[in-house]
């Protein structure tokens, strides 16, 4: 690892760097800097060419002014039109030095704002990019030191995403002999004494909570690696909610749904979708007393979007938390208080992440009855609402 | 999670299912062992491979009537020993995949599986998966002993059928999805109901599973498989089968 650049100190104070800044409140870009000194260095140069050139002039002329009989007025006239041309090749010479000044500072500037560019890419995520190399050795430096940056960056995000996934991968072997010896346990539950059921209860229950922390970790670290593909289908939301809460941990929660949403579609994936409900209504089974009941209603006249929305009879959802709780691991405020961890986890994320690849969003609030609860809602684009 | 509906016992004695022999494709051996106890739990007899070989020859010596192949394997893989005991049997087989979405479950399905799992998963799963793929279909619901569909002839009884009067070799699941076909001629079945009637899922099954194996039929019995006349693709409703 390199260590990071310090700051080259200046020779001059603190003090006096701060009174030069406060003189010099605007600081100029490169590329201005560059013009200025085309600028300045041609009308400099100009500046000396003309004075030279036409106090040379004038002298020799003085000189010998009466060797050859010269004329006041004709050694006047001279001198005028000296001065114009020297005026003229002054204007020209800064036009083509702020002309030359445009050009250089573009050519440095350019590579500048290809990096930035480049930068900027990566910071959306995109690590393949590299900067083009050049032939030019100065810019080289640069370019290959930038690739070297991202190349080594990237190779870090993918070791950090493929940990997540090789670790979950690693634990389903052993969860695999876990699930299926601790069902040849259950099936002889009644041989054994009281105490060893009451053990058993408990790694049944564990062993099902790991494995599904487990497939939660893999499906998660397959969205850091950006390969869910999902795979759609056409589903009518009424038939698909109630197939999804039948499937979730409250199946007899009462689902009510909106007439006016019995004949919309939703293209989704119908597993991740289901289990972005059975994740909301395990939220709230944890989170409230118990119980959930779904919702689905159509967001708004337009027709284009419709909402599922699970509620609890839990405290609600404070709004100071309402974006933290869908972060990962982040356990919800309930939950600590009643020493429940179970859930606490990746669920919410995970809806969260399945949601927004179905172009939806999902957020939380108070409930919409006079009731304390919260309620979670999920909005799913859709066809054919009437 | 691929959930089943678990036939009743009813539905499952008649065929046999006490001696039912699995042979169970896996390198771990811990996993091996712990499938094995759960397996035998259900009255069945397991016999084991490690490795691909391992199991082409175990089979050769005793033909199981399910195979499980872990497609994870050291020497040839799942994908090719699943096409090699394809190539001589049409015993039905579950792959174990690591992961649902990605092309393996459709490799595997390809290279001639019936159906598959995805790590972890509990023995319950399995036993109901295999459940289903023994259950036999009844073809009494209609008196015919045989279906004929222009040249294709379904002889439901016998469990074979015939394309311009030869032999053609379908596998238990893909002549389950005929005689499935073959009930309601020229009605369209979606692929939720073919996933209810052949597979026995629920909603939540994995449509791929139909269009694969739809794919394979249509291999063996069209003469031009990109332009099917038999299993023909109802756009938006799902298929049906014609003369």
């Amino acid at each position: 690892m390199t260590s990071p650049i310090r700051p080259e100190r200046s020779f001059l104070g603190d003090r006096a760097r701060a009174f030069f800044r406060r003189r010099r409140p605007r600081r100029m870009g490169v590329r201005s800097r560059i013009l200025a000194t085309f600028v300045i260095g041609s009308l400099l140069l100009s500046g000396v060419l003309f004075f030279l050139t036409f106090t040379l002039t004038r002298s020799n002329l003085r000189e010998r002014e009466g060797e050859l009989g010269l004329s006041d007025q004709l050694i006047s006239e001279t001198l005028g039109s000296v001065r114009a041309s020297l005026i003229l090749a002054t204007v020209i010479t800064v036009l083509v030095g702020l002309m030359l000044g445009i050009v250089s500072s573009e050519r440095v500037v350019r590579p500048l704002a290809g990096a930035a560019d480049a930068a900027r890419a990566i910071a959306d995520g995109r690590l393949d990019t590299r900067l083009e190399p050049t032939d030019d050795p100065d810019l080289n430096a640069l370019t290959e030191s930038f690739n070297d940056m991202v190349a080594r960056l990237q190779e870090r995000v993918e070791r950090d995403a493929r940990f997540a996934s090789d670790v979950s991968h690693e634990l389903r072997s052993p969860l695999m002999t876990l699930a299926a010896s601790v069902e040849v346990m259950v099936s002889r539950r009644d041989e054994l004494p009281e105490r060893g059921q009451a053990a058993l209860d408990l790694l049944v229950a564990d062993v099902a909570r790991f494995s599904g922390l487990v497939e939660d970790l893999l499906e998660i670290s397959r969205y850091d690696a950006g390969a869910v593909r999902l795979t759609r289908d056409d589903l009518r939301v009424g038939e698909f909610v109630e197939q999804a809460v039948r499937a979730s941990t409250l199946p007899r929660s009462a689902i009510h749904v909106d007439t006016r949403c019995s004949a919309a579609t939703i293209s989704g994936d119908r597993r991740r979708l289901a289990r972005v409900v059975a994740n909301l209504i395990d939220n709230a089974r944890t989170h409230g007393d118990g119980t959930a009941s779904v919702h689905v209603t159509p967001a708004d006249d337009s027709g284009a979007h419709v909402w599922i929305a699970v509620e609890d009879s839990g405290e609600g959802v404070p709004t100071a938390d309402a974006e933290r709780i869908f972060e990962r691991f982040s356990r919800g405020v309930g939950a600590s208080k009643r020493g429940i961890s179970e859930g606490a986890g990746l669920g919410l994320a995970l809806v969260r992440e399945h949601v927004r690849l179905h172009g939806g969003r999902v957020w939380v609030e108070p409930r919409h009855d006079a009731q304390t609860g919260a309620r979670f809602v999920v909005e799913l684009p859709c066809e054919a609402l009437n | 999670m691929p959930c089943a509906s678990i036939p009743t016992l009813d539905e499952a004695l008649p065929w046999g299912l006490v001696g039912t022999r699995v042979l169970t494709v896996e390198d771990d051996e811990r996993i091996r062992a712990s499938v094995r106890l759960a397996l035998e739990d259900e009255g069945w007899t397991v016999d084991e491979a490690a490795t691909g070989e391992d199991a082409v020859q175990t089979f050769a010596a005793n033909p199981a009537d399910v195979v499980l192949i872990d497609i994870m394997l050291p020497g040839i893989d799942g994908f090719e020993l699943c096409r090699r005991i394809r190539a001589k049997s049409s015993v039905p087989i579950v792959m174990v995949t690591a992961r649902s979405d990605t092309h393996d479950v459709v490799a595997g399905l390809e290279a001639g599986a019936d159906d598959y799992l995805t790590k972890p998963f509990a023995p319950k799963e399995l036993s109901a998966r295999i459940r289903a793929l023994l259950r036999r279909i009844r073809p009494s619901d209609h008196a015919h002993s045989t279906l004929s569909f222009g040249d294709l002839v379904i002889i439901p009884e016998e469990g074979r059928v015939t394309l311009r009067g030869e032999e053609i070799l379908v596998t238990k699941t893909e002549f389950k999805l005929l005689c499935v076909l073959a009930e309601n001629p020229s009605g369209v079945f979606s692929r939720e109901q073919l996933l209810e009637k052949v597979w026995d899922y629920d909603y939540f099954g994995d449509g791929r599973l139909v269009d694969v194996h739809v794919r394979r039929l249509r291999m063996k019995i069209e003469a031009d498989p990109a332009n099917p006349r038999h299993v023909v693709t109802v756009r938006g409703l799902g298929y049906r089968l014609q003369s």
